[in-house]
């Protein structure tokens, strides 16, 4: 008998592509995009995905992902990756580690980069001083 | 807020989604979609069919749905030229150029050029639609083209800045860059914002708008509109957020105005893909919760800002004399027919254009 912890282990191995690019690397499960899974026996495994946006264009490499290593666990014979319309996706569906991972990549990015509230106001005011 | 409030719809446009417009490949077939998936699915029970959408949307029908649907005052549209997944670029050029001539105190317009095809091309086009409507405020522009993938740079200091100064040169006061929001299943890289501070630095007497901001690359964002004075966030489609996921919207808005203030963020809706109607109001009644105040260490949100957001910014942006602009709208013909209908319901004069194949007002 297959488990859910058994898929969602497999699914954390599932990187989101942005989150990668963005320098926060997180799993599809951190991400908070898995809305659902089902598990028929024998062998069966629907899992329901939703993007961040309708503009998402890594839908298709996300399913493609999930597809082929949920496919690698032990009893799965069929896997079905299902998009979920519904859902609206927001940074408050990311999990405790998703939430680690992205303020430590916003710090570190505020750090390489200094910048302060409105700071526009300042170097307006320095402008008119000229 | 007062409702005299001049409010000022910063995008809005009447696309050609027709099969006969629409490129075959998988990249204007796959925008097309998200174009008809965003109108269908985030204003639920408002929006049109996709059969419906993949028309050629009148001119006529965008300025009912704007001025007899919604408490919209007046409304900037841009001649689009993403041309290499419609043939027309998906909003033509002549469209802008109707707006203008048949309801010049309701419209303002953007040309439009694709930085891909060269400076030459770019200047040559640029000239001839400003000699044609020399009333237009904004150049609007797109940073990528598809088949083939090819994209530019806003900092590009032999492609943008010669033509950001020729539009400077005739007048134009704002250029609007589309970013954040992929067309169809595209390299991100031109989407970023990064490109957009070295041109507001070198052209400090433009104005520019980030167009979808807030869409993703946020942070990226608000460090472009923290630092730099002539930077704006362009509100397009992101504005439906607040009806759609009104949690990222709060969110959203409370990042921008903590780290630009009230004075860098302009409404708009990209009527007719949304209607502008429930974002004004919702926009107008909005409020932030006790705990986004404290979690952002901002205070809460005054009539004055959001004055600024539906219509002062782009008003001062572009030096408008606001009691003119009343005036001349006052007794026109979409006010004396709201007069005499009150507020229309949302895409009924689509629907009854769609129904009955003719414009003019509901007999």
């Amino acid at each position: 008998m297959i488990g859910h912890a058994q898929i969602e282990a497999a699914l954390a191995d599932v990187y989101d592509p942005c989150s990668v690019q963005a320098n926060a690397a997180m799993s599809v499960v951190d991400m908070g995009l898995i809305t659902g899974i089902r598990i028929e026996p024998p062998g069966s495994v629907r899992v329901r995905l939703r993007a961040t946006s309708p503009w998402c264009t890594m839908i298709g490499s996300l399913m493609q992902g999930i597809e082929e290593r949920v496919r690698r666990v032990d009893g799965v014979t069929a896997v079905t990756v299902e998009i979920d319309r519904e859902s609206t996706w927001s940074e408050a569906d990311l999990t405790d580690e998703g939430r680690r991972v992205l303020s430590g990549a916003r710090e570190r990015s505020r750090a390489a980069f200094p910048v302060r509230r409105r700071q526009w106001q300042e170097r307006i005011a320095i402008l008119s001083e000229d | 807020m007062t409702s005299d409030q001049l409010i000022i719809d910063a995008v809005a446009h009447a696309y050609d989604l027709s099969d006969a417009n629409t490129h075959d490949h998988r990249y204007a077939q796959l925008l097309r979609a998200q174009l008809c998936g965003l109108h269908e699915t985030w204003q639920p029970g408002l929006g049109l069919s996709a059969a419906d959408q993949c028309t050629d949307w009148p001119v006529e029908i965008l300025a009912r749905t704007l001025f007899l649907e919604s408490n919209v005052d007046l409304a900037v549209t841009h001649t689009l030229r993403l041309d290499s997944y419609f043939k027309d670029g998906l909003c033509a050029r002549y469209k802008t150029v109707e707006a203008l001539r048949r309801w010049p105190q309701r419209f303002f317009a953007y040309v439009g050029v694709d930085p891909t095809l060269g400076l030459k091309t770019c200047l040559r086009e640029l000239h001839e639609q400003l000699d044609e409507l020399p009333q237009a405020v904004g150049l609007k522009l797109y940073p990528a083209q598809v088949d083939p993938l090819r994209s530019w740079r806003m900092d590009d200091n032999k492609l943008a800045f010669p033509l950001f100064r020729a539009a400077r040169d005739r007048g134009i006061k704002v250029v609007a860059i589309h970013k954040a929001a992929p067309l169809g299943p595209v390299p991100l890289n031109p989407f970023r914002v990064d490109d957009v501070g070295g041109a507001a630095d070198a052209f400090p007497d433009l104005s520019f708008e980030i167009v979808h901001a807030g869409w993703s690359f946020m942070d990226e964002t608000l460090a472009q509109m923290a630092s730099m004075p002539n930077i704006y966030a362009n509100l397009e489609c992101t504005s439906a957020f607040c009806t759609k996921a009104p949690g990222q919207f709060e969110e959203m808005m409370a990042n921008f105005l903590a780290w630009a203030g009230p004075q860098k963020v302009i409404f708009s809706s990209g009527n007719m893909v949304l209607h502008s109607h429930p974002i004004v109001e919702k926009i107008r009644s909005f409020q932030f919760k006790p705990s986004t105040l404290e979690s952002f260490g901002i205070g809460q949100i005054t009539d004055e800002d959001k004055a600024l957001i539906l219509g002062g910014n782009f008003a001062r942006l572009i030096g408008l004399d606001v009691a003119k602009a009343k005036h001349a709208i006052a007794d026109d013909e979409f006010a004396e027919e709201r007069r005499r209908t009150g507020l229309q319901e949302p895409y009924s004069n689509w629907r009854r254009y769609l129904r009955e194949n003719r414009l003019g007002a509901a007999a």
